[in-house]
């Protein structure tokens, strides 16, 4: 009877889904937000029982290169809670549906919405985006430190004067000369803060009606010179400053919740932060004390539509439900951000509280980032001129020129007409390959054959060996070798994923060559394998010979050793990040005094390096801390030692003690000759994976080059240009440069191991 | 003799714990998080203890995802992926280390090239590939590639049936053994510690692989752990502790599974090599 019920509800339900149109939601969200966005889609679910929603958490690192390939696939989702930074190149390339018509047929008012949040989303005058929550930044200042140094805690500093001497008041230096607290800290290479400071001089980054830079101007200098002359006044150099920041981890240890920073410029998400970790601390927020006008910028949200959703109606049903008053009041309140509406965000539960209000009242002088093609590599560019100024490499006239020449070059770039060029044929390519493919089989076929001829003992072997290797043929033709190809063929064309590719000949290779960061990444590349291939293969070598014996205490060992390489993700990075910090594992290790030294007859501790810079901040750090990281992971190369030693004949060994060789000797002439097979590999695989390196890169400097570019990985280079800038051609083209080289280097290594290798099946 | 041998142990020792610890400080230092709670990891600056070991962490990671589902289809395209990756590989291996064919080197020199190319640049076509074949928010595009060989392993393998004397195989062949069986009697068992080392090294592939998930897969009832992990941090936010709690979760199997697998690289197990 049961069994029946439930096979009736069963039916009855499936029947119910099958009417139902399902749509799918990718969304970035803390912790925090995530239960807050799970009730509003089950509410949606209840009120519309005919749309069903998929909600998938992407987080905010990833969304870019899921949603690319999304699009590049024509499987976009219908509802991508979206990014301002992703915003110029995204609209600008037709990436997102226009609004503008669903608006009209539903007349749907826009009057409600605070204008900030409608122009970061519309481009060339159409809107692509529903504002959904905004994030504006304010001035965050400590209540109580304001009491502790004589200032009025009702009296924030309101001008750029008043801010400096605000912060003389407020910054405490320690014994060494450090700062134990900033009166104010807000300075990053992020061109945003640039951005900012050139907002309140009555500045533009970007000239919006010429969409070219605007920014070389005296208030661009003025800007520059302001966030100069504060950081020498604080802490005298960018490095410090640095150090400073980054000895403070994450939400659980932050500088302004501790009271080590008195004053700084962030958005409402930090109020949530201190909200749940510093419910003690006192402080306000204030308009951003400025010079001319008090400008701020206002990261947004919004809720898009991808071009080729088929549930657009449904997608529409449910962005306006999420940006309804009533569910924005719910996701802002959870995830500390304000609504981007104006009757949500003056609800009482916004407007009462006294720190929203602070940011609602600075959504008035909103500033958003330009909204123009191939803003996400402009801002790159502009950020590492910013960077050398700072670091006193450059004069401010020649970082602001220089920067002034790269941004227009980037957006003169990604908005050029391509009507003169040829729009690459896929037809005619296709079928060329395919011709060239099965001429290739022939041949091959052919040859075979020939040699073959009148031995059929080793013409079946042949038929063997190709039926043998067929899976992998198999996948080759199928998975690989079309990708590979298409690859080759975008190395010499212009394609952003979205829009027809173009074939524009050699030029991405003379871009590229013309490209400073490109070199960079070369020498960054090449500096960190000829360390890293090496000393893992000589480490690996060691230990595996230590650790090849039996014995509980061993295999203990063997595991710890390989525990490291086995820890993924975002895991290792946030525990590498703590390795690496200024006060980190590593610094403090390398503190411990342990290494012993005889001083004028007494036994005294030295300590290895007196450093306490962070390692991934100092530009000469970077390297090694990589490559320590890839000594750390040295267990896989530690099982592929360990599996050949099983291999060494213990003849050979019972030979040699009758010669009366001693373990270095047995070493040396048998062990290392007859694994060189297996060091061979190591030596290969080292090259070609270190040549590549990119996860570390990515997840340790949030997808950036790091100080000065030092760990600009060739790897990361070509991610940036594939899915940062959207600019596939010139990815590919560093593919298959990278591609040749480690082609070369490999066939080399190849002809090399004749001398070296020792393999017994050829004695 | 003796005196120096129990010298010579005790140094080995010695290096051997000297480094274990070294190698262990960042474990440690993981363990400790996930037991610990916010405030403690914000004050530590060096290993610590946490006050009062509190699981409540471990609770709430193993409620916040669907823990069983994720495992059973982590579980799912591991197994697979371990024994598609182990045939393939070592099939194709040994017709690159024994067979005579024309043209022989220069095929494994494409089956090598496929390694060089950043797979940056070919998961735009792939992806396009799979969502052509009708696998876009399946596992299949987890699965299906182990099936088809992966040139790493092939290489592996390949070097290690290449330091197995010829004269075994050669034996073989005069019993009346066949190229197929000279590979599944002779080679494959011979090769113990080296298709444990590609078991391991696919299983952590496997285990952990969160960017193929995280392109191909949306529904949530298809995802794996690891993708199930990229849940405890987002933009601003990290939630450290029980990142940490469902990390030392997800390592747990590795570790149970590395401490069995490593038992067979002991000396004497195996012997290969013609004695005398």
């Amino acid at each position: 009877m049961k069994r029946t019920l439930i096979l009736l509800i069963l039916i009855l339900s499936s029947a119910v889904s099958w009417g139902r149109e399902t749509i799918t939601f990718w969304y970035g969200a803390s912790p925090g937000e995530r239960t807050a966005y799970e009730k509003m889609i089950k509410d949606f679910e209840k009120q519309n029982p005919d749309i069903k929603v998929n909600g998938v958490l992407v987080p905010q690192a990833y969304v870019e290169r899921k949603l690319t390939l999304s699009i590049a696939g024509k499987v976009p989702p219908d509802v991508v809670r979206f990014y301002a930074h992703l915003g110029g190149g995204m609209m600008s390339r037709g990436a997102l549906e226009p609004l503008d018509g669903l608006i009209k047929e539903d007349s749907y008012s826009l009057e409600d919405f605070y204008p900030a949040g409608l122009s970061q989303n519309t481009f060339g005058g159409v809107l692509y985006g529903l504002p959904w929550v905004l994030s504006p930044n304010a001035l965050y200042y400590n209540k109580a430190l304001f009491r502790e140094a004589g200032l009025d805690p009702e009296r924030p500093p309101r001008t750029w004067e008043e801010l400096k001497v605000y912060s003389r008041k407020l910054t405490k230096y320690g014994k060494n000369g450090k700062p134990v607290r900033l009166g104010y800290s807000a300075f990053l290479y992020n061109p945003n803060n640039f951005a900012m400071y050139l907002w309140q001089l009555g500045g533009e980054l970007v000239d919006p009606d010429t969409r070219r830079a605007a920014f070389n101007t005296p208030e661009g200098k003025e800007a520059l010179l302001f966030m100069s002359d504060f950081i020498k006044e604080e802490t005298g150099d960018v490095t410090s400053l640095q150090n400073f920041n980054s000895e403070f981890k994450g939400n659980v240890n932050d500088p302004f919740g501790n009271g080590a920073v008195a004053m700084f410029v962030d958005n409402p998400y930090k109020s949530s932060i201190f909200k749940a970790n510093y419910p003690d601390l006192d402080y306000g927020i204030a308009t951003v004390p400025f010079k001319d006008k008090p400008a701020s910028e206002i990261v947004g949200n919004s809720l898009v539509i991808p071009r080729g959703s088929k549930h657009k109606r449904a997608a529409w049903e449910f962005i306006k439900f999420a940006a309804s008053r009533r569910q924005m009041i719910n996701v802002c309140s959870a995830g500390g951000r304000i609504p981007a509406r104006r009757s949500a965000a003056t609800d009482p539960v916004f407007y009462r509280d006294p720190i929203f209000r602070g940011f609602i009242d600075q959504l008035a002088y909103g500033e958003t980032i330009p909204i123009v093609p191939g803003w996400a590599e402009a801002s790159a560019e502009m950020a590492s001129e910013i960077e050398l100024y700072l670091k006193g490499k450059k004069t401010a006239e020649e970082a602001l020129s220089d920067a002034e020449k790269k941004v227009n070059g980037v957006i003169a770039r990604a908005e050029e007409d391509m009507s003169g060029f040829k729009p690459v044929r896929w037809r005619l390519l296709g079928v060329l390959f395919a011709v060239l493919l099965v001429c290739c089989a022939l041949l091959v076929l052919w040859l075979t054959l020939k040699e073959t001829k009148g031995h059929p003992r080793e013409r079946r072997e042949a038929g063997e060996f190709y039926l043998l290797i067929l899976p992998w043929l198999i996948g080759f033709v199928v998975l690989t070798l079309g990708s590979v190809l298409a690859s080759l063929v975008f190395s010499f064309a212009k394609w952003d994923v979205i829009n027809t590719a173009y074939s524009v000949g050699f030029r991405n290779f003379a871009e590229l060559f013309g490209d400073v960061r490109f070199i960079k990444s070369i020498w960054v590349t090449l500096s960190y394998t000829v360390w890293a291939v090496p000393l893992s293969i000589v480490f690996g070598l060691f230990v595996s010979v230590l650790l090849n014996r039996a014995g509980r205490f061993v295999e203990i060992a063997r595991t710890l050793y390989y525990l490291p390489s086995v820890i993924s993700g975002v895991a290792t990075s946030v525990l590498w990040i703590n390795i690496f910090a200024p006060a980190g594992l590593l610094n403090n290790f390398l503190g411990l005094h342990i290494v012993p030294w005889i001083e004028n007859g007494r036994l005294v501790w030295l300590s290895m390096m007196n450093n306490a810079d962070g390692w991934l901040l100092v530009p000469e750090l970077c390297i090694p801390a990589f490559v320590i990281m890839s000594v750390w992971s040295v267990g896989s190369s530690m099982i592929i030692y360990l599996a050949a030693l099983q291999g060494v004949p213990t003849a050979l060994y019972e030979a040699a003690d009758l010669d009366g060789a001693g373990g270095f000797r047995k070493l040396v002439s048998v062990t290392i000759p007859l694994i060189t097979p297996a060091i061979f590999y190591q030596l290969t695989t080292g090259i070609i994976f270190s040549l590549q390196m990119f996860t570390q890169a990515f997840i340790l400097n949030n997808g950036s080059g790091g100080p000065e570019d030092a760990s600009l990985f060739y790897g990361l280079y070509l991610y940036n240009q594939a899915f940062g800038y959207l600019n596939i051609g010139k990815a590919s083209a560093m593919a298959w440069m990278l591609f040749v080289v480690v082609m070369i280097i490999t066939l080399i290594n190849f002809r090399l191991a004749r001398k070296w290798v020792y393999y017994e099946s050829e004695s | 003799m003796k005196v120096k041998n129990i010298a010579s142990d005790a140094a080995r020792y010695i290096v051997i714990t000297g480094l274990a610890v070294l190698f262990l400080a960042p474990l440690l230092w993981m363990l400790a998080a996930s037991l610990s709670n916010v405030e403690e990891i914000g004050r530590a600056r060096f290993l610590f203890l946490p006050e009062k070991a509190d699981i409540g962490n471990y609770k709430y990671a193993l409620t916040l995802m669907p823990f069983g589902r994720y495992f059973l289809n982590t579980c799912l395209v591991t197994a697979l992926g371990i024994a598609g990756t182990l045939v393939s590989s070592s099939m194709a291996a040994y017709a690159f280390a024994r067979l005579k064919v024309p043209g022989k080197n220069g095929i494994f020199i494409l089956v090598l090239s496929t390694l060089m190319l950043p797979a940056m640049v070919t998961c735009v076509p792939q992806f396009v590939i799979f969502k052509s074949l009708g696998m876009y928010d399946t596992l299949w595009p987890l699965i299906l590639p182990a099936f088809f060989g992966n040139a790493l392993y092939i290489f592996l393998f390949r070097q290690f049936f290449l330091t197995i004397p010829s004269e075994l195989e050669d034996a073989a062949r005069l019993d009346g053994c066949s190229t197929w069986q000279v590979y599944t009697r002779i080679l494959m068992p011979l090769s113990g510690p080296v298709a444990v080392s590609v078991m391991v090294f696919a299983f952590v592939g496997y285990w952990n692989d969160f960017m193929t998930p995280l392109i191909y897969l949306n529904s949530v009832e298809k995802r794996t752990l690891a993708l199930g992990l990229a849940t405890f941090s987002d933009v601003q936010g990290v939630d450290i502790v029980s990142l940490m709690a469902a990390s030392v979760v997800t390592l747990l199997p590795v570790i149970v599974l590395f401490f069995a697998a490593q038992k067979f690289f002991v000396k004497g197990v195996v012997t290969t090599g013609l004695k005398g």
